[in-house]
């Protein structure tokens, strides 16, 4: 509908153009619009399958089932870092971008979107759960150049990173001009990654209790 | 699949289409603001709007939301109850979960109570929340699920006749930016207001201008900062510091300071 008064005011704005040349007589012709600002917010949640490899390039996106964040059962890695020190640690094969729009409207000012954690589970006698071994990079995302659109090539412009558990606030002023994404994976502690994981994050390890750990993200735009 | 996603992405956010994980749910008012009296009973409803082909499962509470340092506009949720200026249990909402129907739309009543003692300004949030899907999981090994769940809603203003509007501008000091100062919201009530300072020289003319926006809750403090011109030239300046509060007299503050060739910057007098 809206697209379709769009349409109009484009084609009487068109009309009045080319009216105004035809007789030639140079009239200054008044634009305007409105964009009707949003009351409400849309989480869209991406699957990212990581290929089991740190490099994003081999990624591949999907729309994750239900909005909800599986990560699956966790399956053991191992290695040598260079120190020749052998590491292990459990790791899921997907981490999740969760894209804020606002799907009625302009981004309104004046308001944060504001993240939080809860309804923690772990199994009996873990001491941690997902709020100390996850994390949210949060990033501006945004098309750099005019063709990045058609091209499908976002630039990520990293606010922060944050273990779960702390939540966040990021004001609308800091996302003008794109939006909101959220890379929610499981703590992995690599040294090379950018952003590291933030102090306090604690990787799944073999000694870490089996059974369900799960919880809920709660975002709000107040 | 990851260009199909995003030009979805870019379809709702761009084109108003819904979005992909979460129907949207769009309500009639951003905002309520009303003026109350003590004892006064108000009802009224908010309109939710379903714009998507499927049902939704809405939870409609009430919580309490406050400004946050820097107090530069910046909201935080709060438990119902939490704040001095809570709706608290004077407010309430039915039906407080139901089904919005595909396409369709649906009113929720919201009733406040406001108390025979009532003084100043309260505060909340209706919050609209959806859900999506908990991960299901089979018990095995180290297994890992995260739901989301997102909510909004209008914000609720109400003050009654009989509010205290008062504010303070604090002292000013030299800090390595240029000047620093603050104002205090003495009063019983949200101030919303902006600080207005302007730097002139000994002709009078003005050098700098600085305003900053700040949304003080009751009993709070928030800082500002002028910054000095880098090229400022040693002399005698006077720093004007207005602060307009809406439905009151503004404040005033003037500080008058030196800049020695050195380039130290020292406060001479300040006065209200």
């Amino acid at each position: 509908m809206k697209l379709g008064i769009l349409s109009l005011a484009v084609c009487a704005g068109l009309s009045l153009l080319l009216c105004s040349v035809a007789l030639a007589a140079p009239a200054p012709i008044a634009a305007s619009t409105l964009l009707n600002v949003a009351t409400d917010i849309s989480a869209a949640v991406s699957q990212i399958d990581s290929k089991g490899t740190a490099t994003p390039t081999d990624d591949t996106w999907a729309i994750a089932p239900g909005g909800a964040l599986a990560f699956g059962t966790l399956s053991l890695k191992t290695g040598t870092d260079p120190m020749g020190r052998t590491w292990s640690v459990f790791l899921p094969q997907y981490y999740f971008a969760i894209d804020i729009g606002f799907p009625d409207g302009g981004m309104p000012s004046g308001k944060s979107i504001v993240v939080a954690y809860g309804s923690d589970v772990r199994p009996p006698g873990a001491t941690s759960g997902l709020g100390d071994k996850a994390t949210i990079t949060y990033c501006r995302t945004y098309f750099a150049a005019p063709g990045d659109w058609e091209l499908n090539k976002t630039t990520d412009a990293v606010i922060e990173k944050k273990l779960l558990k702390d939540g966040n606030t990021v004001p609308t002023s800091a996302i003008t001009g794109g939006w909101l994404r959220m890379y929610v994976g499981i703590v992995t502690l690599d040294p090379t990654a950018v952003p590291v994981d933030p102090a306090g994050a604690q990787i799944f390890s073999p000694s870490d209790i089996t059974g369900t750990y799960s919880g809920a993200v709660t975002i709000s735009l107040v | 699949m990851k260009r199909k996603f995003l030009f979805l992405i870019l379809s709702a956010v761009i084109l108003n289409v819904t979005p992909l994980a979460f129907a949207q749910v769009t309500t009639d008012k951003a905002e309520v603001n009303l003026i109350v009296k003590p004892s006064e009973k108000i009802t009224g409803s908010i309109v939710l709007k379903n714009t998507s082909n499927k049902d939704i499962l809405v939870k409609a509470y009430f919580e309490d939301w406050t400004y946050v340092e820097p107090f530069d506009g910046r909201r935080e949720p709060r438990p119902l109850g939490s704040t001095p200026w809570s709706l608290g249990g004077s407010a309430s909402v039915t039906p407080s979960e139901f089904i919005l129907p595909a396409l369709g739309k649906f009113p929720v009543i919201y009733t406040i109570n406001v108390p025979a003692d009532a003084e100043g300004g309260y505060y909340g949030i209706l919050f609209l929340e959806r859900g999506s899907a908990v991960p299901k999981t089979t018990g095995a090994g180290r297994e890992v699920g995260l739901s989301v769940k997102v909510r909004t809603g209008p914000l609720f203003f109400l003050e009654t006749k009989n509010k205290n509007k008062k504010a303070k501008i604090g002292d000013i000091s030299v800090v390595k930016e240029g000047m620093q100062g603050s104002v205090l919201n003495e009063g019983n009530v949200l101030l919303i207001s902006k600080i207005s300072c302007h730097i002139m020289n000994a002709k009078g003319l003005v050098v700098r201008r600085v305003e900053h926006q700040r949304y003080l809750p009751p009993g709070e403090e928030a800082s500002f900062t002028v910054s000095l011109p880098g090229d400022l030239s040693p002399g005698t300046y006077t720093l004007l510091i207005n602060y307009a509060i809406k439905e009151s007299k503004p404040l005033v503050k003037e500080v008058e300071f030196t800049k020695d060739d050195s380039g130290e910057i020292k406060i001479l007098r300040q006065k209200d």
